[in-house]
């Protein structure tokens, strides 16, 4: 990579880190990095809870759920809404949730794609799941 | 290249309005929807059969990124032109991610020297893996880059020029822009390279905070069809996309918004002609 394109990823990621984490980058304006760090975190809850039908209308205070998760679990690279909700069906499942354990108990998520267990597979998966968690 | 009319940018919610809409010229196709190893919708394919021009409209390539643009994304933008055969495709000048994250939304670029010799670069390789010309759309953002050398119009025409790319010139964005940074929408219009406009995308967004979220659910505002009349008085205009990802109009409610396009068309052209 050349410098420039070196020096530009830096700059680039500590905007993208500002946004994500911390709340703050240098040089740019406070209040507006915060609105574009709430602007971003609501499309993620936004665009998660919709890749994911029935997980929302089931769960009390589904957007306050997805923000709490989503301030310890910034978003990974190349993870788009679908791992993105399969990660807080995971962390959902862990607390007992019975639709998200059904969720993460039928199905794998392999390089972007979902795959459903075989339907033998899915009550080993579930009582796995009580067992020993996600 | 044929002119492409009247559009929408396709979406399932939509589909039934869309198929039903009379005067359609062409939809826009989210690149990351409709991957290679799917069938296309057969919503899609009644339209590709009608003679409707379908265009891949990407969001994730992330062109301005520091890192070049990935060739598995960009195999997926060119496998949707050839199955759509689409004569064109389009892209925002925008970044998505870095070496570390993911913003999942559209980034601004720094306008900077470093930043155009490296959007030139990638747009050069991006170039050279699509097989039809690529456009470039304008974004919307609350975020400006400290110190930046040029402004956005000057910024966008450095771009298109250098890299022979086209301009899909997003009038909402354009608008949003100016009101929240400040800024002449007209004087905008004014300092860019018309000729290389491809199509125009509108849409509508809310006021909060004191500022305006192109969040593309709402009606278009009176102020963005104003800009659709001034441009189309100034430029034959190939295509108007309607631009809707949320909170879906019913079927009359869409009538209505494609109407109001129309309208500001027409009265743009009456002027150019008068």
């Amino acid at each position: 990579m050349s410098t420039t394109r070196e020096s530009l990823a830096r700059r680039q990621d500590a905007l993208l880190e500002g946004l994500l984490q911390s709340g703050t980058v240098a040089g740019f304006d406070p209040q507006r990095t915060q609105m574009v760090r709430r602007a971003l975190a609501r499309k993620r809850c936004r665009e998660s809870l919709a890749s994911w039908p029935g997980l929302a209308d089931r769960l009390p205070d589904p957007e306050g759920r997805f923000l709490e998760w989503a301030r310890q679990h910034p978003r990974q690279r190349g993870a788009g809404p679908l791992e993105d909700g399969f990660a807080f069906c995971h962390w959902l499942a862990r607390q007992g949730h019975p639709l998200a354990l059904e969720i993460v108990a039928r199905h794998r998520l392999l390089r972007g794609r979902l795959k459903s267990l075989p339907p033998w597979a899915v009550p080993v998966r579930r009582l796995w799941i009580r067992l020993f968690g996600p | 290249m044929r002119p492409l009319g009247l559009g929408i940018s396709w979406r399932p919610e939509l589909a039934l309005s869309i198929e039903r809409f009379p005067r359609l010229g062409f939809v826009e196709l989210m690149v990351e929807h409709f991957p290679s190893h799917q069938p296309l919708p057969q919503a899609v394919l009644n339209l590709l059969q009608r003679g409707t021009i379908a265009i891949p409209h990407g969001l994730s390539l992330s062109l301005g990124g520091a890192e070049p643009p990935s060739p598995s994304r960009l195999r997926e933008m060119a496998s949707l032109a050839q199955r759509v055969a689409a004569p064109l495709v389009s892209e925002h000048l925008a970044f998505v991610r870095s070496p570390n994250w993911d913003s999942g939304h559209l980034m601004p670029l720094e306008r900077s020297p470093a930043g155009l010799q490296v959007v030139l670069e990638n747009l050069q390789r991006a170039q050279e893996a699509l097989p039809v010309p690529l456009y470039l759309e304008n974004i919307s953002t609350l975020l400006e880059w400290p110190d930046p050398t040029w402004d956005e119009p000057e910024f966008l025409s450095r771009v298109v020029q250098a890299s022979g790319c086209g301009i899909l010139l997003d009038l909402s964005n354009l608008w949003a822009n100016c009101l929240n940074h400040g800024g002449d929408p007209d004087r905008f219009l004014s300092r860019i390279p018309l000729e290389r406009i491809g199509y125009v995308h509108v849409g509508g967004g809310l006021e909060h905070d004191g500022v305006y979220h192109d969040t593309h659910d709402a009606p278009i505002p009176d102020e963005v069809l104003q800009l659709l009349e001034e441009l189309a008085s100034r430029v034959d205009l190939p295509g108007v996309l309607l631009e809707r990802d949320g909170n879906y109009p019913c079927e009359d409610e869409f009538l209505e918004e494609m109407n109001r396009i129309e309208s500001a068309l027409r009265h743009g052209q009456q002027r150019r002609s008068s």
